[in-house]
């Protein structure tokens, strides 16, 4: 539906965006996800037709739009600032398009009507913008953008300038319109929980590549690149030195962490030609990390496949969050600092303290190998 | 006292109060008055002096000065509205040089200015040569000593006056509304019209107030630049005080072109009040 193809951009000398190409699918929630300088608001600018790539290509619906200033494009954008006319009310924005186009009178009121009704903004009609809170005019910004249905609509950090509680309805709000009206939405954010919680597939970019695109689960759960993993969320890394594939199952592989403690963890897709001695990274996800039980209990079935890493931790410290509670352990084989993030309701989190000694476990599966030399990039 | 602080704004109202009310009220007295044989003062009291000021004559002298004034500021705000443009969307060290150019001339003796103007225009000046070197002309234009040449002064002089308001305007102006107003289909010149000159407004009543107001009561200008035909309403009351010796009938004028900037004043109240208004159509 919208396809980008090799496209590169630089402003001054400076390089922003290389070789970015993407595809996406009619009706589809796609986000692209980075800290700020990673190119991803360029990127948007070059959809909308604000910015032009020095080299490649913008497909939509089969056809190139890659010199189609943004007047002409079918494409509509939601701007950080909402970007909404000062000088206008409610009304007079929202039907600022259908003016140009010279829409007749009756049908212009019905539309904006319709569009200000999409986002439940019935009755605002007449107030003047200034009069707005911040979520008004976020809706405001929503219905102009929306009102001439476009094939595609741009998302510029919506959400940042709202509040936290605001912030989240609107995520679920902007979720239910996107399924309503079937439309393609490229919302651009440098929140991950943001991404995680909206899209049906995520881009991930930094430095003006797209090192991973993927659904919520494929980013977060498999992460390709050291800068994927620590960007979507915490992380523990661990180091050690690449002992090699696992017998029959080239997609883990063997980490040796030092006083004979071995790990087994996948190997992702781009590092399946690690060089055995390599110094690299065991990843893992602090809420992977458990509590080792004395006994598993596993049912037979899976207890094949479900190889579990176990090692000795000294408690250094205990942050209580509430729902969970973050367990800082030093992990006695290379004295680095591990954290497991333990459900409240698990009975036997609530009774340690700092001193105690434990055990913690996770599976080879929820852990992956990274280069560490790749890894300080990140 | 209601207002706090009302013991702050004695020293201000001592100051209007000496050199603006009892000054601008003697004025009123004056054009009440008549002037004797001798160009001494009658203490007669009437309306004379104004009935006079109605006469063909001055009233062609006043609407010349109207025109003129009103012509300064259309044609200050033509050059004006796109140099500020161009200065609040310059990189900043271009910024900073542009402002400065714009400024500099200031600087510089007010009577010398207005001399180079004459210079400039004059029948051995640059622009006369150019003309006559690239066979356009025979004969060398005479530019100066005319309405013309007033205008030109009149521009050059106020052009600052417009192009700063409109430049702190557009300066804290949100560029991204043109985009926003590009991606909703809008183009170049609807942009312009839609967007920027409702946005501009604040600035542009503000420059068109600073150009016609003082325009209008312009009198150096005119002297140096008009020759002894263009007789202006700055001339006319300067003439009155100091050549014809009749302050009254002076008074009197000064007190109708008083009247006529608080009239232009209260039309920029009325416009730059008028808020988001003008946009509804």
């Amino acid at each position: 539906m919208l396809e980008m193809k090799g496209i590169d951009k630089s402003f001054d000398g400076k390089v922003v965006l290389s070789s970015v190409s993407l595809g996406l699918a009619a009706g589809e929630f796609f986000s692209i996800l980075g800290p700020s300088g990673c190119g991803k608001s360029t990127l948007l600018r070059i959809l909308a037709g604000f910015d032009h790539p020095d080299r490649g290509e913008v497909y939509l619906s089969g056809a190139s739009v890659t010199k189609t200033p943004p007047h002409a494009r079918p494409v509509n954008m939601v701007f950080q600032r909402y970007a909404l006319f000062p000088h206008m009310d409610v009304a007079e924005n929202v039907a600022f398009s259908l003016r140009i186009r010279k829409v007749a009178r009756a049908e212009r009121l019905r539309l904006v009507d319709e569009a200000l009704a999409l986002v439940a903004m019935d009755g605002f009609g007449r107030r003047r913008i200034d009069t707005l809170s911040g979520g008004e005019q976020q809706r405001v910004a929503l219905a102009r953008a929306l009102i001439n249905r476009p094939k595609v609509l741009l998302l510029d950090e919506p959400l940042s300038a709202l509040d936290l509680k605001i912030r989240v309805r609107m995520q679920a709000e902007l979720r239910s319109l996107q399924r309503r009206l079937g439309m393609t939405f490229v919302f651009v954010t440098h929140d991950q929980s943001e991404a995680l919680t909206m899209s049906d597939r995520i881009a991930v970019m930094n430095r003006g590549r797209v090192e991973q695109v993927g659904t919520p689960q494929d980013v977060y759960e498999r992460p390709d690149t050291a800068f994927v993993a620590s960007f979507l969320g915490a992380m523990n890394r661990l180091r050690g030195q690449f002992v090699g594939p696992v017998a029959g199952k080239s997609t883990h592989g063997w980490v040796d962490l030092g006083a004979g403690t071995r790990f087994m963890a996948r190997l992702p897709r781009l590092q399946q030609n690690l060089p055995i001695g390599r110094e690299v990274q065991v990843q893992v996800r602090p809420e992977k990390v458990q509590l080792a039980r004395v006994r598993q209990q596993e049912p037979a079935s899976s207890a094949q496949d479900v190889h579990l890493n176990e090692f000795s931790c000294t408690l250094s410290d205990i942050f209580y969050r509430g729902a969970t509670v973050d367990m800082s352990g030093v992990f006695q084989a290379q004295s680095s600092v591990v954290t497991a993030t333990l459900l409240n309701a698990d009975r036997g989190a609530t009774s340690l303290g700092v001193g105690d000694s434990v055990r913690f476990g996770f599976a080879a599966d929820d852990a992956w190998i990274l280069n560490s030399e790749e890894s300080h990039e990140a | 006292m209601k207002h706090k602080g009302g013991g702050l704004a004695l020293p201000l109202a001592l100051w209007l109060g000496a050199f603006l009310v009892l000054p601008v009220a003697f004025v009123a007295i004056y054009s009440l008055l008549k002037r004797g044989a001798y160009g001494e003062v009658i203490w007669t009291l009437s309306l004379h002096n104004y009935a006079r000021a109605m006469d063909a004559l001055y009233l062609g002298i006043f609407s010349k000065s109207l025109m003129l004034a009103a012509l300064t500021t259309c044609v200050c705000m033509i050059i004006g509205f796109p140099l500020a443009y161009t200065i609040a969307t310059a990189s900043k060290t271009w910024r900073s040089l542009l402002l400065a150019g714009l400024m500099v001339p200031f600087l510089t003796n007010f009577v010398v200015r207005v001399y180079a103007i004459r210079v400039i225009l004059g029948v051995e000046g640059p622009i006369n040569h150019a003309l006559m070197a690239s066979g356009l002309l025979t004969e060398p234009l005479m530019m100066t000593d005319s309405l013309f040449a007033v205008a030109v002064g009149m521009v050059t002089n106020y052009l600052p006056f417009m192009t700063l308001p409109i430049y702190v305007v557009l300066e804290a102006f949100d560029f991204s509304l043109l985009e926003a107003a590009a991606d909703l289909g809008a183009r170049g010149w609807t942009i312009l019209f839609k967007v920027i000159l409702p946005l501009s407004r604040q600035g542009l009543v503000s420059g068109a107030t600073l150009v016609f107001i003082p325009v209008l009561g312009e009198y150096m200008i005119p002297d140096l630049l008009g020759g002894a035909r263009t007789m202006l309403l700055g001339n006319l009351i300067t003439e009155q005080f100091l050549k014809a010796r009749d302050w009254p009938f002076g008074a009197a004028v000064a007190m109708i072109l008083i009247l006529a900037m608080l009239g232009s004043f209260a039309v920029q109240r009325a416009l730059a009040g008028k808020g988001a208004t003008l946009a509804q159509a």
